[in-house]
């Protein structure tokens, strides 16, 4: 494999990453960046709604545990597996635990394969074509 | 009015009187009849919501954290008498924080012997109502 010239990236890196203000006005751009690389990856149309409902949800938890000055996700579709990971910045404050209620987790249990939120307030989540959207299918 | 730099669009096709309301607090009243029913909106606004005279509550846009406050404001700010109809068929997309705005209007209604009724939710809403099993709880009418 080519890599750029003194890096170890290969010379194309096809992750998107969308670095926004850490508001809740922030959450469309989030939502149409995730549903850009999940119908790029031929995902179906259910599968694109969970992918935006769980960038959404996660987005919308994490923002609720402090003050962030800005929330930046990398959203990288390979072989048929949408993987999201975001890291907020810069809390004002203290951080509060992350705190799901019945409805977020059970949204998010339905829309993606797997997901995760870390103490630092990171999230990720993976969907894969081949396993994901049969929830909405009904 | 938008500024003129900004292309306007109708809200909505359908005949209706009453307030507007969209996120960032700006509130209209609604005065035209419905032949000249062309009220213009900044189309940057997340979420437009409408009170039509028949006591329907129209809403255009999406349905997340940022908007669902106003939503819930507006509807606890509602009529205190008779059933409320939302109208969720222009909503592209809606979230946890939409669906507890929901179940809070549902909730007071049904502490008033009253009742919330959604209308034609669009395919994303409705999916999200089966996802939640909401749709067996709410009551969902076609307004066709």
């Amino acid at each position: 494999m080519s890599t750029s010239a003194g890096t170890d990236l290969p010379a194309v890196d096809d992750a998107v990453v969308v670095d926004v203000p850490a508001r809740a006005r922030s959450l469309r751009l989030l939502r149409m960046a995730v549903a850009d690389a999940a119908a790029d990856l031929d995902m179906d149309l259910d599968t694109v709604e969970s992918a935006r409902i769980a960038v959404d949800e996660l987005a919308t938890l994490v923002l609720a545990t402090a003050t962030w000055s800005r929330l930046r996700v990398r959203i990288n579709g390979l072989e048929g597996c949408l993987r999201v990971d975001g890291v907020p910045r810069g809390a004002d404050g203290e951080v509060s635990a992350v705190t799901a209620d019945r409805v977020v987790a059970e949204l998010l249990a339905l829309c993606v394969d797997e997901y995760g939120v870390a103490e630092d307030s990171s999230f990720w989540f993976t969907i894969d074509k081949g396993t994901a959207g049969a929830v909405g299918s009904q | 009015m938008p500024p003129e730099d900004i292309p306007a669009r109708p809200v909505l096709d359908r005949p209706h009187r009453g307030k507007i309301r969209v996120t960032g607090g700006r509130l209209r009243e609604r005065r035209a009849a419905p032949e000249q029913n062309e009220e213009l909106v900044d189309p940057t606004e997340r979420l437009t919501i409408i009170h039509g005279s028949d006591g329907t509550v129209f809403l255009e846009g999406e349905l997340d954290a940022y908007t669902a406050p106003t939503l819930e404001s507006e509807l606890s700010d509602g009529p205190t008498e008779g059933d409320l109809r939302l109208d969720l068929s222009q909503v592209s997309f809606m979230d946890s924080t939409g669906i507890r705005a929901v179940i809070k209007a549902d909730n007071e209604l049904r502490a008033r012997d009253h009742a919330l009724v959604i209308v034609s939710p669009s395919p994303a809403v409705l999916r999200l109502l089966q996802l939640t099993s909401l749709d067996e709880h709410l009551r969902i009418e076609d307004g066709a």
